[in-house]
């Protein structure tokens, strides 16, 4: 019984084993299935989220299956997707349409706006394949975003629309030509460049446009070894005949087989351009012929002073012979004659030598004083000549020795003088000289020329300063003079950096206000070098021995015979050249040498050099003459071991002066300011109402309303305030303290207009901003310094409207 | 009786001192005292002295380079005496200055300019009869 039983034990057994292993091999199955189910899904989920379309399955019109970009596309939450029917990703107005589309089977794509769930609408492409799905007929559509290929394809046509507005609108001139050069394109350019319609030029042969047939060849050569042409000049000519300067710039056409089959190419009219190249030369020239002529003038007014020499000095040796009344009265012509010509050949000269940058300032120590008086005299017979009054006032706080160029400050005077007194008939001519400003170091000084002349038309006031400007051609004839006085006096103030301005008022008179910064000199008191003019009749030179070394016949025979009247027992040897004199300079014992510079065979400078070095005699006077007054000569003669020097053709009272000066071992007797004793200054002007004033006190009138007190109070203040703010506005100008010169400026606005100056208050206002801003400082200086020109004559009107007004109370 | 007014003008330019003071003076038919003060400090000094009205010039520091600005003066003032109507007055460019005092408590401004004493004289009258109302209604 037991064997049976065990044996179907057995038999279980085994079957059991049996099943168990087909069933591992099935569960392996199993597992190895569904792992590549899920590596598919894997796959399929990452295929899906990778895709920037969204894809949806859709059967039985229900959406199925989306992917993760159609989520993202449409802007869409998954829990949302039960409720999304497929219509209303269209955009609404667009839906009927879009079914249409779709509805036509035999395409499979279309194009539509769809819309995301925030409303934002897209272009986009649908696309469907009908597919089976678990034995069902299904769709997959695939949605794509059409945003950036609209935007390319946008671009694409703007950026041929800006191409062909850029043809239509160059400048230049494009065609588009065959191979035989007729043309088949241009631009408007081109049409407007040649004169030609579009109509003419279509068809027509380039070789037409060309002024010279053999360029037209020698283009297309180079064309064709090249394959394009940049910036090649040429001559073309418009449809009118007009030639016309170009630059052509080519390039050929080719077809898909790299063959030629036509040109293209830009044309620029140039024409301008070269016209603007050759003034810049023109211009160029003029402005080296400009410097040539200063030269060439500088040179001439030389040679012609030489000769002058000789005129002027046996002139004055001629008046001094027996002559007959009316031999007297031809020489005076003579005489006045050639002096007018040396001052205008001196005017050439030196604005010649400011032009071609040539002429040079002094530093030296001089009086004020003594350089106001010297033109006092000069023109105190003149004046009362014309029987005009000579006011002269000086500031008493002046002081008197300063640093600068005496020279050029009494040129520049003597002009303004002179112009004052040529242009005025009747009346007085005035100068007044008033310290404005002082520090430590410097003191600026402001001179003012008034008179009761014919005065300046205000429309040419701007012109005055001008060279070769007189106010008028008539005026010329009239007063003569060679126009350049005042231009030279501009210049000659500028370069001393100071300003000079000018009121006028037609047949009224006219003021020259000029104001120049002086550096103080620690000597108060020169050596007074003055002599009275009568002392060169009554005191003799004494008993001289004297050399002249001089080549000019003429001027020797002037020099020796002005010197033989001033004493009887003066000698005078005469040296040819520098190597004669050097060599009577040897032999003889002489109290003084007067040495022309220019001479052949050893010229004055070599000659100098020999005597004090090589025959060592230091303390022999040498006295230089030189027809080159110029202030690099003078320090050239000095530095050479001369001791002065005497321009030709000299002044005989001046080569006296020298000669004395260099000859005397004490002073000759000083003179004291001759003009005090004549009471004259003294004087003071008795019309005030002379010139146009700056000052405009109708505002601060009107605001007193006739209390005369308060005026009198104001323009005190004014008068003693205004120098101050001024000065504070320098300082702080120097001092680069800008937020004070702010500050000051700010507060000078109401000083401005109280005093009515209505042409300073843009003025301030901009030192205030600049200050303000720290910008244009350099200009800022020029605005400071017409600040204080036009608050100097302010300043001055103001004193006489206070000295009328107290007049007024007292009476 | 008609009471007293008192006025104080702040101003670092003497000249328009003067010309204010006189021009307040002869053409306000109140009766008023007129102070003037070249410096904010001065001013602040008297502020027990209850003026009415204080005129004050924007810019203070032309003579004195350290002086309290008129942006400080007018801080202090509201603080020390808030009943005084505090009139700024500024140069034409300044209109942005001008307009920040009244936010901090300016009563009204002036620009500087050929108007500006008309215009101080009409908002003196103003404040005038404001006053008199407040105090009629007390």
């Amino acid at each position: 019984m037991l064997t049976p039983l065990a044996a179907e034990l057995e038999y279980l057994k085994e079957e059991y084993r049996l099943l168990k292993q087909e069933n591992e091999a099935l569960y392996l199955q199993m597992i190895e299935v569904e792992k590549q189910a899920l590596e598919r899904q894997l796959m399929f989920t990452q295929l899906s989220k990778a895709s920037f379309e969204g894809i949806v399955l859709y059967k039985e019109n229900q959406i199925v299956l989306v992917n993760d970009a159609f989520y993202h596309l449409f802007g869409i939450e998954h829990r949302q997707l039960d409720k999304i029917r497929i219509l209303d990703l269209v955009a609404p107005e667009h839906q009927k349409e879009a079914l249409h589309q779709a509805e036509q089977t035999d395409k499979d794509w279309f194009e539509t706006i769809c819309v995301k769930q925030n409303g934002t609408r897209f272009p986009a492409r649908v696309r469907r394949k009908f597919i089976p799905h678990q034995g069902i007929d299904a769709m997959v559509i695939v949605f794509s975003d059409l945003t950036n290929d609209k935007r390319v394809e946008q671009e694409l046509i703007q950026s041929e629309l800006l191409y062909q507005k850029l043809f239509e609108e160059s400048r230049d001139a494009i065609y588009i030509s065959g191979l035989k050069g007729e043309l088949l394109e241009v631009n408007p350019a081109a049409m407007e460049l040649f004169g030609y319609s579009r109509e003419e030029m279509l068809g027509m042969s380039a070789l037409k446009l060309y002024a010279n047939p053999q360029e037209r060849e020698k283009f297309r050569n180079a064309m064709q070894e090249h394959g394009s042409v940049s910036n090649y000049e040429v001559i073309l000519v418009k449809k009118d005949g007009v030639e016309i300067d170009c630059l052509l710039s080519s390039t050929t056409r080719r077809n898909a087989q790299m063959e030629i089959i036509g040109y293209q190419g830009i044309i620029r009219d140039i024409t301008q351009r070269k016209r603007t190249d050759e003034l810049v030369r023109a211009k160029a020239l003029a402005e080296h012929s400009t410097s040539m002529k200063a030269q060439f003038l500088a040179n001439m007014s030389h040679e012609i002073r030489t000769p002058m020499n000789a005129v002027m000095g046996m002139t004055h040796l001629l008046q001094d012979t027996h002559l007959s009344s009316e031999q007297k009265r031809y020489v005076n012509g003579i005489q006045s004659a050639s002096e007018h010509l040396l001052v205008l050949i001196n005017d050439i000269l030196d604005f010649s030598k400011i032009e071609a940058g040539k002429l040079q300032l002094e530093e030296i120590e001089f009086s004020l004083r003594e350089v106001i008086n010297n033109i006092a005299d000069t023109f105190k017979f003149k004046i009362q000549e014309r029987k005009l009054d000579f006011l002269i006032n000086i500031d008493d706080q002046m002081p008197d020795v300063v640093i600068g160029d005496p020279t050029r400050l009494t040129q520049i005077l003597m002009n303004l003088v002179s112009n004052s007194v040529k242009f005025t008939e009747k009346g007085h001519v005035q100068l007044d000289v008033r310290m404005f400003t002082e520090d430590k170091q410097a003191a600026t000084i402001a001179f003012a020329v008034t008179d009761t002349g014919i005065g300046i038309d205000p429309n040419k006031l701007d012109y005055i300063f001008d060279s070769f400007s007189q106010v008028n051609r008539s005026a010329t004839r009239l007063y003569g003079g060679t126009g350049l006085g005042l231009a030279i006096t501009k210049k000659l103030i500028e370069m001393q950096g100071g300003t000079i301005s000018v009121k006028s008022k037609l047949t009224e008179g006219t003021t020259f206000l000029v104001v120049l910064k002086f550096v103080k000199a620690n000597n108060t008191i020169l050596p007074n070098q003055k002599h009275t003019l009568s002392e060169m009749a009554v005191k003799p030179l004494g008993k001289l021995r004297l050399l002249i070394v001089e080549d000019n016949e003429l001027n020797r025979v002037v020099t020796i015979d002005t010197i033989k009247k001033w004493g009887k027992d003066i000698t005078i040897d005469i040296a040819e050249n520098g190597e004669i004199g050097v060599k009577k300079v040897r032999k003889h014992r002489y109290d003084l040498v007067l040495m022309d510079v220019q001479m052949p065979k050893m010229n004055g400078y070599e000659a100098t050099q020999y005597i004090r070095k090589t025959l060592g005699k230091i303390n022999l006077p040498i006295l230089a003459m030189t027809a080159y007054a110029t202030t690099g000569e003078a320090e050239k003669t000095i530095t050479s071991g001369m001791n002065d020097y005497i321009s030709k053709p000299f002044d005989p009272k001046q080569l006296y002066q020298k000669i004395a000066r260099l000859t005397t071992k004490e002073p000759i007797v000083l003179l004291d300011e001759a003009l005090k004793s004549d009471g004259e200054a003294e004087k003071r002007t008795e019309k005030g109402e002379i010139y146009r004033h700056v000052t405009n006190l109708d505002f601060l009138d009107e605001s007193i309303g006739g209390d005369e007190d308060l005026k009198i109070k104001m323009l005190e203040i004014m008068i003693r305030e205004t120098p101050d703010e001024v000065a504070q506005m320098e300082k702080y100008y120097q001092e680069e303290n800008w937020e004070r010169l702010r500050a000051v400026a700010h507060k000078f606005k109401s000083t401005v207009s109280y005093m009515g100056l209505t042409g300073l208050k843009e003025v301030i206002h901009n030192i205030q901003l600049n200050a303000e801003k720290k910008e244009n400082l350099d200009i800022t200086k020029n605005m400071i310094v017409e600040v204080k020109n036009i608050c100097l004559l302010a300043c001055q009107e103001l004193q006489e409207e206070l000295s009328a007004l107290k007049t007024n109370t007292e009476t | 009786m008609a009471r007293n007014y008192k006025i104080f003008l702040v101003d670092d330019d003497i000249k328009t001192l003067i010309m204010l003071k006189n021009h307040l003076e002869k053409r306000i038919g109140h009766s008023i005292t007129v102070n003037v003060f070249a410096y904010g400090e001065n001013c602040l000094d008297r502020l027990d002295e209850e003026p009415d009205i204080i005129v004050l010039d924007y810019f203070l520091n032309a003579i004195k380079e350290d002086a309290l600005s008129g942006t400080e003066i007018l801080n202090q003032i509201v603080e020390q005496r808030p009943q005084a109507r505090v009139v700024m007055m500024s140069g034409q460019e300044d209109m942005e200055t001008a307009l920040e005092s009244i936010r901090n408590g300016a009563y009204d401004y002036i620009i500087k300019n050929e108007k500006a004493m008309q215009r101080l004289e009409l908002l003196v009258n103003k404040v005038i009869m404001e006053i008199e109302k407040e105090e009629v209604a007390k």
